[in-house]
């Protein structure tokens, strides 16, 4: 069995671009997680309604809350230092504990995936824990490489969330997509 | 969008840094994940046919399919790649250049005593180039091909296939990508 943990902006940026529901089609599962941290982190109502829904449908889980704080607080700890232009009389550890969550969360149910976005969490779950991860982007050109979309949609996606996300390199997609 | 995320982190105002859409480490570790999933469906008609072959041969089969003959790092990785697609229980553990298998080492070390294999060496970093020595033995390699299952050829044949266009560093940038876990002894990754 697939197991596909989710960290917060992953589920804000495709809830903004209607493409949640990608998530089980393109792992092929029946239902994905989140953990309760992330849940907790969730305030937007757009984002939230289409989260309970999820949960509603049975295609999303939320995890019990992590129980060993100092591991979880060691971890998002070593995200806020991954960033070497961090600044360390202003980082705040406590903006990681979601997916510092999500990293102790995967190492406990032994996920094949991550779904992470912040560049120190991704790089933190990789190298230091040996996780997969895939950033919110990834879902999309994956849905359209499996035929789940088709690329005038995915355009659709990229330019709805372009106005509200940074991306480098969108170029090459927007010809890619264009043309489908 | 900046405030929901804002909001998401207790009130406190992070900036996510830009995602690069043509960094294709994501989609690496995607890929490489279905292409296992889809190969690990062997019968067991096929396991009984290659249970009785050595690490040495399954060298052999590698390096016929390499006749120009393969770097050092290059035949670990398709190796290491066999074994994940395959699910061939060989014992790898990360190493500073990523997965490195002690009976590997010794397969090769076994075949260049014997004379099976030939090395050149390089004035680069991957320093050797192992090559099938004589027509004899390539001859025999052709034969334990025969008796792979066709599953097992296509796994070959696509690795060999996808790696050979690929750098050292883009070898090296796939197999981390794909399996993080054998990059975390790793100098660069």
């Amino acid at each position: 069995m697939t197991i596909v943990i989710s960290n917060t902006s992953p589920l804000i940026f495709l809830a903004a671009a209607s493409a949640l529901d990608l998530v089980p089609q393109v792992f092929d599962v029946p239902k994905f997680y989140i953990t309760k941290e992330v849940r907790d982190e969730i305030r937007d109502k757009d984002t939230s309604s289409q989260v309970e829904k999820l949960i509603a449908d049975g295609k999303l889980e939320i995890l019990p809350e992590a129980k060993d704080k100092n591991l979880l607080n060691s971890i998002a700890n070593e995200i806020a230092l991954s960033n070497p232009k961090q600044d360390p009389k202003t980082w705040v550890a406590a903006q990681h504990i979601g997916e510092a969550s999500v990293i102790l969360a995967g190492k406990e149910k032994g996920a094949d995936f991550l779904l992470m976005d912040d560049k120190g969490g991704r790089h933190v779950a990789r190298t230091g824990h040996g996780l997969k991860c895939l950033d919110h982007f990834t879902v999309i050109k994956q849905a359209v490489n499996k035929s789940i979309i088709n690329k005038a949609d995915a355009l659709k996606c990229l330019t709805i969330l372009k106005t509200r996300y940074k991306y480098e390199n969108t170029d090459y997609y927007e010809k890619e997509w264009s043309n489908g | 969008m900046a405030d929901l995320l804002a909001q998401a982190t207790g009130g406190v105002r992070r900036q996510l840094e830009p995602i690069d859409l043509l960094d294709d480490t994501s989609d690496i570790a995607f890929e490489e994940w279905e292409k296992k999933k889809h190969y690990r469906e062997l019968t067991q008609q096929d396991i009984d046919k290659i249970i009785e072959l050595a690490v040495e041969d399954w060298i052999k089969i590698i390096l016929l399919k390499n006749e120009k003959g393969i770097a050092t790092t290059k035949l670990f990785k398709e190796l290491f790649l066999f074994c994940q697609r395959t699910g061939l229980r060989w014992d790898w553990s990360p190493y500073d250049r990523g997965p490195y298998s002690k009976e590997v080492q010794e397969g090769l070390d076994k075949l260049e005593s014997d004379k099976t294999i030939s090395t050149a060496t390089k004035l680069s970093r991957d320093k050797r180039i192992y090559k099938l020595r004589e027509m004899k033995i390539k001859t025999d390699a052709e034969e334990l091909w025969k008796i792979l299952p066709n599953s097992f050829k296509e796994v070959v044949t696509n690795i060999v296939e996808e790696f050979s266009t690929k750098t050292h560093e883009e070898v090296i940038h796939y197999v981390y990508s794909a399996y993080p876990e054998f990059a975390i002894a790793a100098k660069t990754s």
